[in-house]
């Protein structure tokens, strides 16, 4: 083991989530700053595929905060922190998509920045962009599966859990989203240098 | 279905929520399955494309994400209060902005300045005799010579030179003896560089241009605080030859890992002599064996450091270093900066770490060191904060748009007027190691042939003769084009001084196989796993060798990786061990797509899937090969000929900026052994020194190596 030339100071070790959700259950809202810094940008970003818009996202994810502020206390350390949250914020965001009226623009359309089909996403010159490109034209489950599980880093049961519905189903989208990937991604293993 | 077990397993292994445990097991898996490595390869495209698009939802503009403040309404009571809880410790000071551990050590800063080292024996200079085997047809070097200028044009004329031939500069040091310093003069008289080299780089207080492309840049926050320090590291004085797990451990040491240099020497370094640990070891020694995560990327600036460091994250950098005569590779731990002044503070595992406030070091002499390593580093942080380290991280957060901007950055270092002449040897091998990282293998080797051929190695105005110690992507690069003897000079002239670099045995070895000497080349492999018997890309090419299959090298990813994955991600050129077929005119270099033939596949099929559209391809194929295309075997290697490119054999032309020129500049070069001039490459002849030992001056210097 390691002779440490200094003692570790305060703060050495930065609290993990279970500890900060503990916290706040305790009415300590700094914890609740520093949850907030933690994953505020992912839940953030989630949002905003999940609403279509930021400003509303931007609302709704301080719901989740409060939602969170006030369900501390409830929260059992069963599932993750990180799930816990991803579980609220998916449930705001059904509520505040059906609170307002659908703007007219899919999901897909408001997300994708270009819409040229898989097709034309071949013969593009940065392979990258062709699969994020073809990502646009998945179905919105599919495309939050992928999201779940390799933006967020859910497990497949954790994913499951946030979108309710069986793990089989986490794996089979996740399954099909690369079946439909396929002709764009073996176009990247061509250029891919 | 096993099968299906093991592509569960590899999304997982992508998205890096596996165990320890699984991703061992995968990985010896993915090391017999060639098909399960192209679903890793497609996952991994699928894995990027979902950061980028979901990350660029809430990025504007390249600049730091802001996140909303947190608004709590006043009348927010918590329905129900657990039981009281020990205390939680305050959150750590870079919250606070202004720190008040932190006092100011202006006095006590220490600066290190790359110097060219006062050498009063030049040990074994290498003459790199370049550009005689370069299948360059003549419209290339058209092209290279007009965006090289005059210099190329100077070295393609020598094309009467003796393959294999290189010049030492002088006389001096053959023998490898290292007489104590003053005692034995210079052969050619002492170079008056010295002095020129350092004037030339101390610094004037503006920084290198290495934020040259807007797009690239990371702005800073506009809440990053103005002075701050990490603290809660736990300082590790480095054993010998341990910086890299020494200042790992600190990086880990921060997030309350209990482990020290050692627990990690074990397994980067279980031969005590192994001369250096890559950043990619590591990134895999933290995902592998512990529960944090690890990144490392290339082409990092201040703002990055600065972004890092002031959210909490201390960054792990790897630097030349030149603490007396010699050049070595190092780390360091960058865990404070103040603003203003504009100054880093870093925990060093040799220099010490300032009674716990850091070293000091001003922009420019850090970024002059960093340059060395093509601005490497890593960021270590818990697996909660991937996102968070991603966005933090910018354009930088997708490995291979890092490399490109370190590419870029590079480039326009070069072409801007300001650079420093004697920085442009480090300069050009980083534009080569950046092409290498993105797999152009033929721009890589001009860049190399440049670097090394220009200043040669432990010359009065080339690289360091310890560069290829620490750094690797020469051989690749010459390997991937088929200069295989390039490859061998290379390595011999680093096992002349160590035997301790597993990396110059194993190319050494690929080399060798390329060349048809199986049983010296396994000789190799072996060494190097004498040299870190860790060594994976020793022990696969050990096993292939041994099982009778195709040996096929590894690649540097963009984020250092080595992916022990055959080349089905990149084209490679035809090795020369195989004949070439009549058809192809002699001296074409062509790039073909190693196939494993899967039952229900026909010569045409694998042809379309490769992009090709013309049926006569299976002709070129059936020779290529030397196989009839109606008696096609399942699980042969099958080599495909490339679709993207002419197949004509026309190299791509170098994209690098035509206004760089690159004449000899007088002033800089004094010594009369360095101007080039065709007789002298020519004639003269490298005699290896195998005899070459380690002197007592060497031998005495303390610690660091």
């Amino acid at each position: 083991m390691a002779q440490p030339n200094q003692t570790p100071g305060p703060g050495a070790h930065p609290p993990s989530d279970d500890q900060l959700v503990h916290a706040i259950a305790q009415g300590n809202s700094q914890a609740l700053d520093t949850l907030y810094q933690r994953h505020g940008l992912r839940l953030l970003a989630y949002l905003v595929g999940q609403i279509g818009e930021r400003g509303q996202a931007e609302e709704v994810l301080q719901d989740v905060m409060l939602a969170a502020w006030r369900g501390a206390a409830n929260f059992r350390g069963e599932s993750s922190v990180r799930t816990w949250l991803l579980a609220i914020a998916r449930h705001r965001a059904i509520n505040a998509r059906q609170r307002r009226p659908p703007p007219g623009v899919a999901l897909a359309d408001t997300i994708a920045a270009d819409d040229t089909g898989p097709q034309e996403a071949l013969e593009r010159q940065d392979d990258r962009d062709a699969v994020r490109s073809a990502l646009a034209h998945l179905p919105p489950d599919q495309r939050e599966t992928l999201e779940l599980v390799f933006y967020h880093g859910l497990s497949g049961p954790e994913a499951a859990e946030v979108m309710g519905v069986a793990t089989g189903t986490v794996k089979s989208r996740l399954h099909r989203a690369k079946a439909m990937l396929h002709d764009v991604l073996r176009a990247g293993e061509q250029h891919d240098a | 279905m096993m099968h299906e077990r093991w592509q569960n397993q590899l999304l997982l292994y992508v998205a890096g929520t596996l165990s320890p445990d699984e991703r061992i097991a995968l990985e010896q898996h993915l090391a017999t399955c060639p098909a399960c490595r192209v679903a890793l390869h497609e996952w991994r495209l699928i894995a990027d494309a979902v950061h980028t698009d979901v990350h660029q939802r809430v990025e504007a503009d390249h600049q730091m994400p802001a996140l909303p403040p947190l608004r709590l309404p006043p009348d927010a009571v918590p329905p129900d209060v657990l039981p009281a809880s020990p205390p939680l410790a305050p959150p750590p000071p870079y919250r606070n902005g202004k720190s008040t551990a932190f006092v100011s050590q202006e006095d006590q800063t220490m600066q290190i300045t790359l110097t060219q080292p006062n050498r009063r024996v030049r040990r074994n200079p290498l003459r790199w005799n370049s550009l005689r085997q370069v299948p360059i047809t003549l419209a290339a070097a058209l092209l290279l010579i007009a965006a090289f200028g005059g210099l190329l044009l100077f070295f393609s004329t020598r094309s009467d030179s003796t393959p294999g031939a290189f010049a030492p500069a002088a006389d001096g040091g053959r023998n490898g003896a290292h007489p104590p310093a003053g005692d034995e003069p210079e052969s050619g008289g002492q170079p008056a560089l010295a002095q020129n080299v350092t004037a030339t780089l101390v610094p004037t207080g503006t920084a290198l241009p290495f934020t040259a492309q807007p797009a690239r840049t990371l702005s800073p926050p506009t809440q990053l605080p103005e002075d701050v320090m990490l603290t809660g590291i736990r300082y590790e004085a480095q054993e010998w030859n341990n910086q890299g797990p020494a200042t790992l451990a600190m990086a880990l040491s921060y997030y309350g890992w209990e482990g020290d240099q050692n627990d990690i020497a074990d397994v980067v370094r279980p031969n005590r002599e192994d001369k250096s640990v890559t950043p990619a070891e590591l990134v895999d020694y933290v995902n592998t064996r512990t529960g944090y995560r690890a990144l490392a990327r290339l082409g990092g600036t201040v703002d990055t450091l600065r972004t890092l460091v002031g959210s909490g994250y201390p960054v792990i950098i790897e630097v030349g270093f030149t603490p007396e005569e010699d050049w070595l590779g190092h780390y360091q731990l960058v865990m404070g900066y103040t603003l203003s002044p504009d100054t880093f503070y870093v925990y060093d595992s040799f220099q010490g770490n300032n009674q716990g406030d850091g070293l000091g070091y001003e922009s420019w002499p850090l970024t002059a060191n960093w340059q060395a390593f093509n601005n490497s580093f890593i960021v270590v942080y818990p697996p909660a904060d991937e996102a968070r380290v991603r966005s933090l991280l910018g354009p930088l957060a997708d490995p291979t748009q890092a490399v490109r901007a370190a590419l870029t950055t590079t480039q326009s270092t070069l072409a801007s007027k300001d650079a420093p002449r004697l920085a442009d040897g480090w300069l050009w091998f980083n534009v080569g190691a950046s092409y290498v990282a993105l797999g152009d293998y033929v721009n890589a080797a001009v860049a190399f042939d440049v670097a090394i051929g220009y200043g040669g190695l432990d010359t009065e105005t080339g690289l360091p003769w310890r560069v290829l110690w620490y750094r690797f992507e020469p051989y690749e690069a010459y390997y991937h084009i088929g200069r295989y003897d390039d490859v061998t000079t290379l390595a011999a002239y680093t096992l002349d001084a160590t035997q301790d670099v597993e990396q110059a045995h194993y190319w050494y070895g690929m080399a060798l196989v390329a060349q048809g000497e199986l049983d010296e080349a396994r000789t190799r492999f072996e060494d190097a796993l004498q040299a870190n018997a860790n060594y994976a890309p020793a022990q696969l090419a050990l096993g292939q060798l041994n099982a009778g299959q195709p040996v096929m090298p590894f690649q540097t990813g963009p984020a250092g990786q080595i992916m022990v994955e055959p080349t089905m991600l990149a084209p490679t050129v035809l090795p020369q061990a195989v004949t070439p077929p009549a058809l192809l005119p002699s001296g074409t270099a062509l790039r073909v797509w190693p196939y494993t033939v899967q039952p229900g596949d026909t010569c045409l099929s694998i042809a379309f899937m490769y992009g090709h559209t013309d049926p006569a391809v299976i002709v070129t194929i059936q020779e290529l090969n030397n196989i009839d295309c109606d008696q096609l075997q399942v699980g042969s290697t099958l080599l495909v000929p490339d679709a993207s490119r002419e197949s004509s054999g026309t190299l791509p032309t170098p994209t690098l900026p035509p206004t760089v020129t690159f004449m000899p500049s007088p002033t800089v070069t004094p010594s009369a052994t360095f101007t080039p001039t065709p007789t002298r490459l020519a004639t003269e002849t490298f005699a290896p020194t195998p005899s070459l030992t380690p002197t007592a001056t060497h031998t005495s210097t303390p610690v660091v190596q």
